[in-house]
């Protein structure tokens, strides 16, 4: 019996050196900057780390699908409105959770936009979650890889960002390759809704729940995409927003609105908007904010130059995109008159 | 779930270990019965019909055999064994070709034939138990990638309950961490470079295919030695030995003594089930006789034997996959070895005339180079996309240097960068250490055993610290499953 007790006892101290040296390791490996060599998977969605604290009003959160619509650039152009985009490939929204709550630690936005594209991609596996409770109870397994860049000297300094986004997070797209599927996607034979996954639905409610803390007021945002959404999502989320009383804009029955061509409004066959399709998508989000918010200008403050500085960059995008646009029409009016040319020639042949 | 993964070794491994700790010893073959079975379904589903079917033909196979006189029903009863061989190894064929294997047909399927021959050849009587050889079959640990055990070695074992003990806990436990860091620290971390380069042939030649060939050959044993002993270890938390499958084949002076040390539960199993039932077989035997007349004595004692061979390899190379890859893979083995057995004599008069000393310790380095550089071959064979491909990849291997990617510094750019690149050396490094030392008979886990608790805990902290740190696992590296477990 004394021996077994000795082994128990043993035993826990084993167990108590091991949790505290994975302590001591989370410590040492916790990221210290916002770069990639850090660990920070996708360094853009948190690179507002690097800005002035309490600056932005605007805050949105989402998949790729609103870091390529969503420019930050067009809101500062014409309204001077201050806002930044934390999008993350594939994000999910325990991911949306986890910027939101590392935004507020930083800045106080009056308005937060979610692009809800993520919510029905957001299934999680079991083994998702454990390694999500996993890196978050103990941070050595998501980032243990920082070995290779691992600076001894800064472990006692405080967290040092140096990843910055000029264009505010956003990731513009200046090709054009248009969308050749159905175009009435959005048309609904079936009036039901799409189910929102469990875990998706108490992330989505941790996420209001946030906001509402901090006093922010939430809009939710669908940028257009064909790929992913159709008129069962649309009616759960409408429904969700509902329930929440906020508003919800999708984008996908908005099309219209915003004369939206899905020939040259896509980067890459319809899964993003490119720059041109951004300028149409936030020409009616920038006006809805301006109409329904009182959003401070900002362009009398010292962060303008900060926002000015990105908008040098945009313009250049902007340049390139309608270049672009005029080589993809002359392309497409080179084909149309090819056609019409070999049209001609089959008939006289004829 | 893949036995490196966590899901596996915190919470089947650990719930499982508990369970089989708490129930009564009579019952303890339930526990591994039901955890077999959970973590089959949880891989396959349904396709747990598929080793159930093969435990229920053998299961047959061996009561009819053992019932049946040998000498009044030879016929008959042979007749049994070779329906119940066909019926399995058609099974596994036709799921190999429609690409729906069920989790580790391979492994299980001959694992349970070694059961109904040995009981036709007599060696031990039938099981009347279901239940014995349903679990020797399913038993969890082997089940993805081997060892293929024996009934008459783990039978009894896996059915007796065995008390768990601290000492086989200490024990499984270290061996299940040798295998997390060849597996998750060496095998992981090359899986993208290698990736790229088996895939992107064309554009690298010279040493950047030595190099990737070199570290493939790195990469299967760790992954595959690394898989056998997370296995063995979680048997061993259970009291159960399960058979060997790697010693040391590094060290091998020859392809026949690499393939006596690599896999050897697979070769054992074709040496026993294919090498011996063909070489002494009636027919071969008056072959090699006739030989012997019409050629030398000594072909004519090789015969049989270089016959036997052929069947061994095709059986190998056929085993691994229906690719002609493996085929060729299969008969390059064969090329060599019956090279070796036919020029032995005249490497042995060529070794007198030149008064070298073969059992010199240079002339052992110089064997076991030898080998190193034919099995590295044999791996760029293997893991090539097809045989052509293996083709132009070993022929651009004396195009040029191929220098150009290390110069420009591309080769750091293709899945592994310089940090990677001295993990994977330094891994090296130590598994050579360490097999060295236990090659020249030291016993490292009893060593390490013998120690003061506080240097064990040290080698043990160190170990789970390596694996922790340095393991290619997370964001920034693929998740990799056991190579073997494909075949």
């Amino acid at each position: 019996m004394k021996k077994f007790w000795k082994k128990t006892w043993k035993g826990f101290l084993f167990g108590a050196i091991f949790c505290a040296l994975l302590g001591l390791l989370s410590w040492v490996f916790y990221p210290r900057n916002n770069t990639k060599e850090q660990g920070i998977l996708f360094p853009d969605a948190y690179a507002f780390l690097t800005m002035p604290d309490n600056v932005v009003d605007v805050y949105v959160v989402g998949n790729s699908n609103i870091y390529s619509a969503f420019s930050p650039m067009e809101l500062w152009g014409k309204y001077g409105y201050t806002s930044y985009v934390s999008g993350q490939p594939w994000q999910q929204t325990m991911q949306a959770v986890q910027v939101l709550n590392k935004f507020y630690e930083h800045q106080n936005p009056q308005i937060v936009i979610l692009d809800v594209d993520e919510v029905f991609s957001s299934h999680y596996t079991p083994h998702d979650i454990m390694v999500a409770v996993r890196n978050a109870a103990i941070p050595v397994f998501e980032f243990h890889n920082n070995w290779k860049h691992l600076d001894l000297s800064r472990l006692t300094s405080p967290a040092k960002y140096t990843y910055t986004s000029p264009l505010m997070g956003q990731h513009v797209k200046t090709g054009i390759q248009g969308f050749k599927g159905k175009r009435d996607y959005m048309k609904s034979e079936d009036d039901g809704a799409a189910k929102i996954p469990v875990t998706a639905k108490k992330h989505l409610d941790e996420f209001m729940r946030i906001c509402e803390e901090h006093g922010s007021q939430v809009i939710l945002v669908n940028a257009p995409n064909p790929r992913t959404w159709n008129a069962k999502r649309h009616n759960t989320m409408q429904e969700y927003a509902d329930k929440y009383g906020v508003p919800y804009l999708d984008y996908n029955v908005k099309q219209k609105e915003i004369k939206l061509d899905w020939s040259e409004d896509t980067g890459d066959g319809g899964s993003h908007l490119n720059v041109l399709g951004g300028i149409k998508f936030m020409g009616s989000l920038g006006k809805y904010l301006a109409d329904n918010y009182s959003i401070p200008d900002s362009r009398d403050k010292e962060i303008a130059s900060l926002y000015n500085q990105g908008m040098k960059k945009y313009r250049e995008y902007c340049a390139e995109s309608i270049e672009n646009e005029k080589k993809a029409k002359e392309a497409a009016k080179k084909e149309e008159e090819e056609k019409a040319l070999e049209k001609a020639e089959e008939d006289q042949a004829e | 779930m893949s036995l490196n993964s966590m899901e596996y070794l915190i919470f089947f491994l650990g719930i499982t270990l508990l369970l089989y700790a708490v129930v009564p010893m009579k019952f303890r073959w339930v526990v591994l019965a039901a955890a077999s079975c959970f973590f089959y379904c949880l891989t396959s589903r349904y396709l747990i019909v598929f080793p159930v079917l093969t435990a229920l033909s053998v299961y047959y196979s061996g009561l009819l055999t053992d019932a049946l006189d040998t000498k009044k029903n030879p016929g008959l009863r042979k007749s049994v064994l070779l329906l119940t061989v066909i019926l399995n190894i058609g099974v596994l064929a036709w799921l190999r070709i429609q690409k729906h294997s069920p989790l580790g047909i391979s492994f299980y399927t001959l694992q349970a034939l070694s059961y109904a021959i040995d009981v036709y050849r007599g060696k031990y009587k039938a099981e009347h138990n279901f239940r014995k050889i349903f679990l020797f079959v399913i038993f969890f640990p082997q089940i993805t990638e081997g060892p293929i055990g024996r009934y008459d070695l783990l039978a009894d074992q896996l059915n007796a309950g065995r008390p768990v003990t601290f000492e086989n806990f200490r024990a499984g436990v270290t061996v299940i961490l040798c295998g997390m860091f060849k597996k998750v620290v060496i095998a992981d971390r090359a899986n993208s470079f290698l990736e790229e380069i088996f895939t992107n042939y064309g554009k690298y030649s010279g040493l950047a295919v030595v190099l990737a060939v070199l570290i493939y050959t790195l990469q299967i044993y760790a992954d595959f030695s690394g898989c056998i002993d997370i296995a063995t270890g979680s048997a061993k938390l259970f009291g159960i030995d399960m058979s060997q499958n790697f010693i040391r084949p590094i060290f091998s002076h020859s392809v026949a003594e690499f393939w006596r040390r690599w896999h050897v539960t697979l070769g054992t199993w074709l040496r026993d089930y294919v090498f011996y039932p063909v070489s002494l077989s009636d027919g071969l035997s008056a072959v090699g006789k006739w030989s012997r007349k019409r050629f030398s004595p000594y072909f004519g004692a090789v015969f049989p034997t270089i016959c036997a061979i052929f069947f061994v390899w095709v059986g190998n190379g056929v085993w691994h996959g229906s690719g002609w890859h493996y085929f060729a893979y299969g008969m390059y083995y064969f090329a060599i070895t019956v090279c070796g057995i036919l020029f032995e004599p005249h490497v042995a008069k060529l070794c007198a005339k030149l008064k070298l000393n073969r059992k010199s310790r240079a002339f052992g380095i110089f064997q076991m180079i030898r080998t190193f550089i034919f099995v590295n071959i044999g791996m760029m064979l293997f893991r090539a996309l097809s045989l052509k491909v293996f083709i132009r990849m070993f022929l651009s291997i004396f195009r040029d240097s191929g220098l150009s990617v290390f110069r420009s510094g591309a080769i750091l750019k293709q899945g592994m960068d310089k940090y990677d690149f001295w993990v994977l050396a330094i891994g090296a490094v130590l598994i050579f250490i360490t097999e060295y030392l236990e090659e020249k008979g030291h016993d490292l886990k009893a060593i390490l055993f013998r120690q003061k608790t506080a240097v064990q805990w040290i080698v043990f902290y160190a170990l789970i610290f390596l694996i922790l740190i340095y393991g290619a696992y997370g964001g920034d590296y693929a998740p990799v499953d056991p190579i073997y477990a494909h075949f």
